[in-house]
């Protein structure tokens, strides 16, 4: 069997090669991609409002003043204050770091589970294939709102828990993407010539699967991100999100909830900060699939 | 195909026994108890211990599944705890209701989606590209309770042009299913857009056009049905999105549906209620699911199914 | 000032309630000749749904509103929750509170044609008070062991034990007296809730539940002065309040149960319809567990009181629709004595933790996840972080939160505890002895103080074994005093209920209790 380790050998190192220029032609793609880029440009602005917050926020954003509730934006406060009296503008500030905590971690977690229960399930197909999915289809099957009362019930309300139920949330739509790009890359040639000369599951998997979805994986899971995010702003407008005082978006969104009409900006500017995130991390995403595989279907 | 589509059938009945598996252990792992709901807060214990050995919460967990699921192979999903109807009684009296709430922003989204997305795939990278896009954006980022307050706000408030909420003729349809649309239109949109890029870049389209036939000839009578593929993935998903969906659009237009009968039901721990909504939230996704199952080998002759 | 102008709107609530005789029967003479023109449906639309139709198998306010339409008790509660007479005359109390007799109104008809009699009377209370028709109001009229018929018209109760209480018990909602014709007994007691039949001004017609009850106007209704002014009545389940306001605006509603604080002012500024005040019989307070360091130091506990401005946070999440508490009754209860105030003073707090030996700490509160306790517990939680003690908000889903508040004491975590009563009675006893009783200590009942002060149990024994009222009404006093000063809870406030009426129609209210009150609605 040497010849064909040789042959996979070489082939791998081809491999390698090819993949190399590919990551630097996608890189080349993606900075001539100006939505691309602008959105690059918003998440970067997110991350630095994220790590710099007590830099850039005029005050506290959990210090309350009563006899200041609910003012109209002005020199003092640039977006108004909430009912209790607190900076909105801190708050958002604030709540960068919270938003995108629960973006990266939910969507990575969620591509992580989902992925390997994927490759599983496209891979392998028969049993295994229709346990995964029956699952997934059961854990679709159950509403959001169940499956974080039932989640949370059972480890608790607070930040991480509604990370985790976010991801829960996300791993159906990982699995069936990843298991979709398994299927149809399955039946691609140069898969089925490693098989027949003999390469193990595990090194097909490995070698020719995952790099093939990898593309796909990165895109999926910077959409995700902006999916997470609003994800966890109706788990807050659900009252199932962050504890307060935390300055979570989607809280801040539904503590607004009864000033719509009466003193807008209290909902509006939390509501245009998860927009913004969630337009950066979409762009972002649009532009990294067609940087990285102008093909993929998302 | 026949044999897998048997295959497929057969295997929903194991499916739904899991479902309800999972929604009684749920259900009971959840912190809550019905009797003490149901009694009120002024109770003495006294009183909710009669009530819980009423409602039968006193037996062992398993004897609790077992009996449940023994009634309802003869067709019974017990009494709601809370209102003492017929958990089918109250469930027959909100199922049409969301079904048709549900079908209306389906068939919304599929209109505005599709459409949307052609147009920005036919013409990328022009302003109606990007206009539809950002919109779809915008969509997707929504809250629906707003959106549904802002439209019953314009359009039954301020202009009277439709009613505010409630059930009754088409006109009570029309601004809930456009808030539980819209979001799964911005999806659709999407989604068509990308894969219709992608089809139209490959070489078998570029070849027709070379050979001269008319562009659009070539969109509708080959590259769409291509395309659909990923949609209609995409629309087997969201109708599921959208059912869970209906809960706020229900809560906010006061429907009628199964989406608010289920919140509710959580709200006061009526086991056989929530069992039996997810029962049949979960038998409707699972067949929609198999419906796209199928549709994919229709689309895409390179799937088959006999040998999977 | 605030309070200068909500006591104005507050005179013109009662104006428009129509509780001086005169302008009211001025409005119905302008009313009647423009009658037959006129659209005779009320549409009302209220935050949720009924759960029942039957008085004796209900305890929520959504489903009491609707049933006060259709049923009337022995005795009511007016618009101030003082209690009036109903279906009985008169009625007499033994002085040791454990017989009550009743003399009932003569030439009552139920819905379906039976007559009201002592022998109906009898009937409904021997059905509550039997377990095997597993009506949930059995435990509140469960003391009463006998019911006697004396003659036709005149009936006659006996209770267990004292109950200086008792009268007002009969007030509560769920004394709404059913036909003894429609209303079965044991598995089929149940079925009647959902086709009631009673004596009031209007009839059942149809409930379909998630949608709307339909009731209409009982022709022959035994008081003519009384009697039903509009046709019918709809009754819709709204739970989002901007639609309910919605629905007001665009003339699908003519009445709204509930209008949020924040929202107040959308009703007001609107042309065809207006905000209906009352004053409610509801406290809110922080319980502290008493038995759990360091609230068992009298002095912490009262620090906590010290703690907070209760008038800024009224002033700012509840829009001012509040009054700072000086009893844990709110003054429209029975009862009720002025007693003392803690002003907002974190000085003093702060001295009071330190001769407590107590310099900061770590402690947690407990609240529903409802808009305005989130709003509260954050307030809270900022004020007493000024003296230094560190609050951490777990705000529960209701079920969630009820099933850890009813934890027997060695297993409960509860420290501190947002939580709003009122006693549906309208007397002092349902707004003390469930909440501070040795007896009410959790998982028994709603003393979520877990305080055990036997100078106060006795007081509250003393009031309920007489059916004196002066000797209540001191032994209540005294009780109340001793709650203040003792500090089981941070004392905050009663609020203000808050409806929203059409200017089309009128006489419509809520309760002090929270409880819808319709029957009296009528066209301009």
């Amino acid at each position: 069997m040497t010849t064909v380790d040789a042959t996979a050998a070489a082939a791998n190192l081809v491999l390698a090669q090819r993949s190399r220029s590919l990551w630097r032609d996608a890189w080349a793609r993606l900075i001539r991609n100006r939505a691309a880029v602008f959105g690059g440009v918003i998440v970067l602005l997110l991350i630095i409002a994220g790590l710099a917050a007590p830099l850039l926020a005029p005050y506290s954003p959990i210090k309350q003043d009563l006899r200041n509730s609910v003012k109209p934006p002005s020199m003092q406060h640039l977006l108004g204050t909430d009912v209790h009296g607190r900076d909105i503008f801190s708050r958002i500030i604030y709540g960068a770091s919270y938003s995108l905590r629960i973006g990266f971690l939910g969507a990575f977690l969620a591509g992580l589970i989902g992925s390997v229960l994927g490759l599983i399930s496209g891979f392998y197909g028969g049993l295994a294939d229709l346990l995964i999915m029956r699952f997934m289809d059961i854990l679709l099957a159950f509403p959001g709102l169940l499956l974080a009362i039932a989640i949370i019930a059972a480890i608790g309300p607070g930040l991480n828990n509604v990370i985790i139920a976010v991801a829960i949330f996300s791993v159906p739509t990982f699995t069936r993407v990843v298991r979709g790009s398994v299927l149809s890359v399955r039946q691609n040639e140069y898969i089925v010539a490693a098989r027949t000369v003999g390469a193990t599951d595990n090194r097909i998997m490995r070698l020719h699967l995952f790099p093939n979805i990898l593309a796909p994986l990165i895109v999926l899971v910077t959409m995700r991100i902006a999916t997470a995010i609003l994800t966890a702003a109706s788990l807050s407008f659900l009252g199932l999100g962050a504890q307060p005082p935390t300055p979570e978006w989607g809280a801040m969104l539904s503590d607004g909830r009864d000033y719509l009409v009466l003193a807008p900006h209290v909902a509006a500017f939390p509501g245009l900060a998860i927009l913004l995130a969630v337009l950066g991390f979409n762009l972002l995403g649009d532009g990294l699939r067609d940087a990285l595989d102008p093909r993929m279907r998302l | 195909m026949f044999t897998y589509l048997l295959r497929r059938l057969v295997i929903i009945i194991p499916t739904l026994i899991g479902v309800s598996i999972a929604v009684f252990l749920l259900l009971h792992m959840v912190p809550g108890d019905p009797a003490r709901l149901m009694a009120g807060l002024d109770a003495t214990q006294a009183d909710v211990e009669m009530l819980r050995e009423s409602l039968g919460l006193n037996r062992p967990l398993p004897e609790q599944y077992f009996m449940w699921l023994g009634n309802l192979l003869q067709g019974n999903m017990g009494r709601s705890t809370r209102t003492h109807n017929l958990v089918t009684y109250e469930i027959g009296l909100r199922l049409p209701a969301t079904a048709q709430l549900t079908l209306v922003s389906i068939v919304i989204a599929v209109i505005i989606g599709l459409s949307a997305g052609i147009i920005a795939a036919t013409r990328r990278n022009s302003a109606w590209d990007y206009t539809s896009m950002i919109v779809a954006l915008l969509g997707i980022c929504t809250p629906s309770f707003w959106l549904g307050l802002m439209l019953m706000w314009i359009f039954a408030v301020e202009l009277r042009w439709l009613p505010t909420s409630g059930r009754g003729d088409w006109r009570h349809l029309v601004l809930p299913g456009i808030t539980l649309g819209v979001g799964a239109a911005a999806i659709i949109a999407r989604v068509t857009r990308s894969s219709l890029l992608e089809v139209l870049n490959q070489d078998y389209i570029r070849t027709a056009k070379a050979k001269g036939l008319r562009e659009q000839v070539v969109i509708y009578r080959h590259a769409l049905k291509n395309a659909l593929i990923p949609v209609v993935t995409v629309i087997g998903l969201e109708f599921g999105f959208l059912l869970a969906g209906a809960v706020i659009t229900e809560t906010v237009f006061a429907y009628p549906g199964v989406g608010r009968l289920l919140v509710d039901s959580i709200a006061f721990r009526d086991y056989p209620m929530v069992q039996g909504i997810l029962l049949i939230l979960a038998a409707q996704f699972v067949l929609v699911n198999l419906l796209v199952d199928l549709l994919y080998a229709w689309l895409d002759p390179r799937i088959h199914y006999d040998n999977g | 000032m605030t309070t200068e102008t909500k006591r104005i709107s507050r005179r013109k609530f009662f104006r428009l309630a129509g509780m001086s005789a005169a302008p009211a029967a001025g409005a119905e003479a302008a009313a009647a000749p423009a009658a037959a023109a006129q659209p005779t449906e009320i549409v009302i639309a209220q935050y949720a749904d009924l759960v029942s139709l039957d008085p004796q198998h209900t305890n929520d306010n959504a489903s009491y509103g609707p049933e006060k339409l259709m049923f009337e008790g022995l005795i009511g509660f007016n618009e101030k929750m003082e209690m009036e007479a109903m279906l009985a005359e008169r009625w007499e109390a033994s002085d040791d509170a454990t017989t009550f007799t009743f003399y009932l109104r003569k030439g009552i008809k139920f819905h379906d044609g039976a007559p009201f009699n002592a022998e109906a009377v009898k009937y409904n209370f021997d059905r509550v008070t039997n377990p095997d028709n597993k009506l949930i109001r059995y435990g509140l009229y469960r003391i009463i062991e006998k019911t006697e018929v004396i003659d036709e018209y005149t009936v006659k109760f006996t209770t267990s034990e004292p109950f200086g209480a008792m009268l007002a018990t009969f007030a509560h909602p769920a004394g709404g007296i059913v036909s003894p014709l429609a209303a079965k007994l044991g598995e089929e007691a149940l079925e009647f809730g959902k086709a009631p039949v009673g004596t009031g001004p209007y009839k059942f017609v149809e409930w379909v539940p998630g949608d709307h009850l339909t009731v209409e106007k009982f022709a022959d209704y035994w008081n003519p002065e009384q009697a039903g002014k509009v046709d019918r009545f709809i009754i819709k389940p709204v739970p989002e309040a901007g639609t309910r306001i919605s629905m007001l605006q665009a003339g699908d509603a003519q009445f709204i149960n509930q209008v949020p604080y924040p929202q107040v002012e959308l009703v007001k500024g609107s042309s065809d319809a207006s905000i209906v005040e009352n004053e409610s019989v509801y406290t809110y307070w922080v319980a502290m567990n008493t038995q759990k360091e360091p609230f068992t130091d009298k002095r912490v506990r009262q620090a906590l009181n010290y703690a907070i401005d209760k008038q800024a946070i009224i002033d700012s999440v509840l829009a001012g629709y509040g009054q700072v508490i000086d009893s844990p009754l709110a003054p429209r209860v029975w009862g009720y004595k002025s007693t003392r105030t803690y002003e907002y003073d974190p000085e003093k707090a702060k001295a009071l933790l330190a001769e407590a030996g107590v310099s900061g700490f770590k402690t947690t509160l407990w609240a529903s996840d409802a808009t305005d306790a989130k709003q509260v517990s954050v307030a809270i939680q900022g004020q007493l972080a000024d003296i230094g003690v560190e609050v951490e908000i777990m705000n529960m889903e209701a079920a969630t939160l009820n099933a850890e508040r009813f934890k027997p004491p060695e297993e409960n975590q509860s420290m501190l505890n947002f939580a709003g009563w009122s006693p549906s009675t309208g007397d002092a006893d349902w707004g003390l002895r469930p909440l501070l009783s040795k007896e009410s200590i959790p998982p028994v009942s709603f003393n979520l103080a877990f305080w055990d002060n036997p100078e106060f149990d006795e007081q509250i024994k003393t009031a309920l074994g007489t059916a004196d009222e002066a000797v209540r009404l001191e032994a209540y006093a005294k009780a109340q005093e001793i709650v203040m000063e003792e500090a089981p809870w941070i004392f905050l406030w009663r609020t203000t209920v808050l409806g929203g009426i059409s200017n089309k129609v009128g006489d419509m209210w809520i309760q002090p209790d929270g409880i819808g009150y319709y029957r009296k609605g009528y066209y301009k």
